[in-house]
């Protein structure tokens, strides 16, 4: 059964993983020119923030990736292929041109983004491409399309081998298809055709297993009707834990399950996902919208079994409304709500790191920021078994760090800048701040007031596990901007609306 | 690390490794000995056997290895605890009898890694010489080692420099740090546990070198073995008492003005008081503590020693077990003076080496309990960071972040043996049990109980964390644990003691 509750997270991971790698040797497949005036090459600027010392922005990189042109001029591509981008070239049909393009919508909760181009030229000669059905399996041979520098437009060929569900945090579901493929290098954006329809768009590429991973046109067609109004708001937010009841017959008999009925045993409810208000732990869910969950918690669809988080994210809205029949003490019981949107910063400890800066503070050298994943990624790709093991028992309890309310955040100690004013100080790191001057600290920007407003001459920084820090509150100030011009800290804060 | 300041308990990585096997050095030059010290130093062949902490009823191979002992006052043989630890049989040999001697152990202290062996034959200490204890040795003073280096049969003699007097690590136990001293000569295994000598008496035992450096080797100074010697003189080994608190440095003086200290002032602050330990009652957190038996304490908590500083615990660890210390604190600007006797670690969750002691636990539908142990969590390879983090959350943090205080220990569930009983709960595995029927498990003599009253013809285990209940059929139990019994050999289902 741990396999079960970890299901969710392992399939994350490789989402993830398979994102980062892709970006090697180039193959030698036939040229083709089907599609030269719908696939458009992509050119990339990044730079990620620096977690680590958070005034700076980090290295600046630069990658290609593939788009393709949809109707009202717009390009589609992978969003995991534009990550931290400071700006977009788009070249199309090898020509030697380059043209800005802006992002206009870029969601990693449901792996794709919207790119426009100013300069309407762009557009002249180029035709959009046309999507497939769906809700059905359009076939199994697609053709998959790639710039191989400016010049060439390769064409590759690929089997479907497999349509699942896959998530990128927090717990947002994708259709995504699995291709057998012959390309070594790509999974950045790909438009996938079959029958020369739009199957998807490639989001990850396994060089091991030579394995694509295509976002279902089920993805790219929710988030066209998302953004069809002008106000694009995302997947829907379903956050809720469960576990499979599989064929445990005693905990089948012990809920009171009818033999023959399935479901899946709902084990936590952070309020602030959709269905918070409605479900309760100990529910279990057994169908959604008439669609009956299995005892895996899969149901049937046009695609095969799915699991059921599709019924809930791949075809709806926020806003939207969905039903759900749960067991609740052994009676069946029809639930109805409304579906809400991702929270902007997706969680206590925001679980992306792309495209977000941490905020942080520097008082008297001692570096606060708030907990996020991008901080822990700084130790490395280990960092779950790496980083301090309270830090990642917080990450851990994310969904129970909620329920203390929508603003609370995980003050971290990162780092102590070395000065005077903080001798004594400067081993401490990875320490979760609990109050200043005894008033407990809910996020960086009520700590930062905290500290502008404290009365007295001492600043009292009190951390889990009991360690204190005291400054001199003058001292602390008066040495802030020699401190800041010798470690180049270019702000002392990075927070909005606070002086 | 673990390394809560202020205690001893510090470390979790190792870079030091004990010497089961012992020194080598130059020829002898200085500090010339009259006595005979190869009469005095023993060969000690032991064998060991340990149990397996991921099959808690199983014991793992058994493993012979090869030390080295002296003969001190009193016809006993002084030698490491990691030397003779979970022995099923130990063997001496004396440099010039070709004999093997039966020998038992009268005392053993895992923390300060000694042990005092006994040899009932006579014949044994016939031509022997017994060796006393000398003083700490001076900085860049000649010491002689004596002992087995890589198990050879005749006796090896080396040389080498006092470098350094330090409180440091003791890796035996694990977590324990205590005065020790830093030689050149090089320790190799079976060093372990010979004498180290200046002049004629014992400077201390060879006991551990650093595998990170070259001729960095370590030796037991006599401070610790005569506390050893002290504490086993009641016919039983108590240990080293604690003294209650973890403290943090007071380097800032900021901290210090703030706290009421005046400038002049030093100390070290209380940050957690141990619950169970010698200074509840006594102590509070924030409290400074300036002196230890009337012994200033500057404000990186050193003290005076010698020509030069170290940390105040050595105070504490020339005391017994119930002795009391004396403390001076200042508390919101008053100072005054508190008295208590100091106890030993009451630990929830063992953050030492276990040694002669059997893994208790208890199993019940193939769903195996038991505490959470360091031991426990090194079954893993590099279990610092592959065990499972909530488990290394718990072990680390549980005192200083009052990880439910209400639990006497973490009652972990193992894994689970596989049987019709439990078909869906066999993946689990590593999981903190909160509680069982209904009742909280503060400690696993808590488990058995619970699950004498099933409900409604179910036990129901909760785990701690988000997770589904764990549901087992009562009317089933008495034949799958006869089933498991059998299927996976086990002998007895519950060890608790």
């Amino acid at each position: 059964m741990k396999g079960r509750v970890i299901r969710m997270a392992r399939v994350r991971n490789i989402i993830i993983l398979l994102a980062a790698w892709s970006g090697l040797c180039a193959s030698l497949s036939p040229a083709a020119h089907a599609m030269d005036d719908r696939v458009v090459y992509l050119l990339v600027t990044s730079q990620k923030y620096d977690y680590a010392s958070p005034w700076q922005m980090g290295d600046i990189s630069r990658s290609n990736a593939t788009g393709c042109v949809i109707d009202g001029n717009m390009i589609l591509t992978s969003a995991y292929a534009i990550t931290d981008h400071s700006g977009i070239e788009v070249m199309k049909k090898g020509e030697s041109r380059k043209y800005q393009a802006e992002v206009y919508i870029k969601d990693y909760h449901c792996g794709l983004a919207l790119l426009r181009v100013k300069d309407r030229s762009f557009f002249k000669g180029l035709k959009p491409v046309e999507f497939g059905p769906s809700g059905k399996i359009p076939g199994r041979a697609a053709v998959v399309y790639r710039w191989d520098s400016l010049s060439s437009l390769k064409e590759y060929s690929a089997n479907l081998t497999k349509a699942s569900i896959r998530f990128y945090e927090p717990g947002c579901s994708a259709l995504m298809y699995q291709f057998s493929t012959s390309m070594n290098e790509g999974g950045n954006g790909e438009p996938v055709f079959i029958d020369g329809r739009l199957a998807g768009v490639a989001a990850a590429l396994s060089g091991e297993s030579k394995t694509l991973y295509v976002l279902g046109i089920d993805v790219v067609l929710r988030m066209l009707k998302d953004a069809g109004d002008g106000d694009y708001r995302g997947v829907p937010f379903f956050w809720i834990d469960g576990v499979e009841l599989r064929s445990d017959v005693n905990l089948r008999d012990y809920f009171g399950v009818a033999a023959g009925d399935g479901g899946v045993l709902v084990t936590g409810v952070p309020a602030i996902s959709s269905g918070g208000e409605s479900l309760r732990i100990n529910d279990i869910i057994q169908s959604i919208d008439g669609h009956r969950i299995d005892d895996s918690g899969m149901y049937d669809s046009p695609y095969g079994k799915l699991y059921y988080y599709g019924l809930v994210q791949l075809d709806h809205q926020v806003g939207d409304s969905i039903s759900m029949v749960v067991l609740r003490d052994r009676r069946q019981t029809t639930l109805r709500f409304t579906l809400k949107p991702v929270p902007d910063e997706c969680c206590a400890i925001p679980l992306i790191s792309h495209d977000r800066g941490p905020r942080y503070c520097v008082v008297g050298g001692l570096v606060f920021q708030e907990l996020s994943a991008g901080y822990l990624e700084l130790y490395g790709r280990d960092w779950k078994k790496k980083a301090d093991k309270r830090l990642v028992y917080y990450y851990d309890s994310v969904k129970s760090l909620v329920e203390k309310g929508p603003e609370v955040r995980v003050v971290v100690l990162t780092r102590v800048l070395p000065d005077t004013v903080n001798k004594g100080y400067q081993q401490y790191h990875s320490l979760v701040l609990n109050s200043v001057n005894g008033v407990s600290v809910k996020n960086l920007t009520q700590m930062k007031k905290l500290v502008d407003r404290a009365a007295g001459d001492y600043l009292v920084f009190s951390f889990v596990g009991e360690t204190t820090v005291v400054l001199d509150k003058n001292e602390a100030s008066r040495g802030e901007s020699e401190l800041m011009q010798k470690y180049n800290v270019t702000a002392p804060h990075n927070i909005p609306d606070v002086n | 690390m673990l390394c809560m300041k202020g205690n001893r308990l510090n470390g979790i990585r190792q870079i030091i490794v004990t010497v089961l096997a012992l020194f080598v050095a130059l020829p002898c030059a200085g500090a010339e000995s009259r006595l005979d010290v190869s009469r005095a130093t023993v060969k000690i062949i032991r064998t060991a056997i340990q149990p397996d902490y991921n099959l808690p009823w199983k014991m793992k191979e058994p493993e012979t290895s090869v030390g080295s002992g002296a003969i001190i006052a009193g016809k006993k043989i002084l030698t490491n605890a990691h030397v003779v630890s979970d022995a099923t049989y130990i063997q001496v040999k004396k440099e010039s009898d070709p004999e093997l001697y039966d020998a038992t152990i009268l005392f053993i202290a895992h923390d300060c890694d000694l042990a005092l062996l006994d040899v009932s034959d006579p014949n044994f200490y016939r031509d022997t010489v017994q060796l006393a204890l000398g003083g700490l040795p001076e900085l860049r003073s000649k010491v002689t080692t004596y002992g087995y280096p890589m198990g050879g049969s005749r006796i090896s003699i080396t040389e080498g420099v006092t470098s350094r007097i330090e409180i440091g690590e003791y890796a035996h136990s694990g977590s324990m740090s205590f005065l020790l001293i830093q030689t050149d000569a090089a320790i190799n295994p079976g060093n372990s546990g010979g004498p180290v000598m200046q002049g004629d008496a014992i400077a201390g035992i060879a006991f551990q070198a650093n595998i990170h450096s070259d001729n960095i080797g370590y030796l037991i100074p006599t401070p610790i073995i005569r506390h050893f010697l002290d504490d086993v003189r009641d016919g039983r080994y108590d240990g080293f008492p604690m003294l209650g608190a973890f403290t943090d440095s007071l380097e800032n003086i900021s901290f210090r003005r703030y706290l009421g200290m005046k400038d002049g002032q030093s100390g070290v602050i209380v940050t957690v008081v141990v619950p169970g330990g010698g200074a509840e009652g006594h102590l509070r957190p924030g409290d400074v503590i300036t002196g230890i038996d009337s012994v200033p304490i500057a404000s990186d908590g050193t003290i005076r020693f010698k020509q030069g500083r170290i940390y105040y615990s050595y105070v504490i660890d020339t005391k017994q077990v119930g002795e009391p210390v004396t403390l001076d604190v200042l508390r919101k600007g008053k100072s005054f003076t508190v008295r208590y006797p100091m106890r030993s670690y009451p630990f929830r969750i063992s953050w030492f080496n276990e040694y002669e002691t059997m893994p208790r636990y208890c199993i019940f539908g193939g769903l195996v309990f038991q505490p959470l142990s360091k031991e426990y969590l090194m079954t893993w390879d590099k279990w610092w960071h592959n065990a499972d983090r909530r488990l290394l959350y718990y072990y680390q943090y549980h005192i200083s972040d009052a990880l439910f205080p209400e639990r006497k220990e973490f009652v972990v569930l193992n894994r689970v043996l596989p049987d019709q009983a439990n078909t869906y709960l066999t993946d689990l595995h590593d999981k903190a049990v909160d509680e069982i029927n209904g009742v909280k498990i503060m400690r696993l003599e808590d488990v058995p109980e619970a699950f004498k009253k099933p409900r409604n013809g179910y036990h129901v285990i909760r785990l701690d964390g988000t997770t589904f209940p764990l549901v087992l059929k009562a009317s089933e139990m008495d034949a799958a644990n006869r089933r498991i019994c059998e299927k996976y050999s086990i002998p007895s289902l519950i060890r608790l003691q």
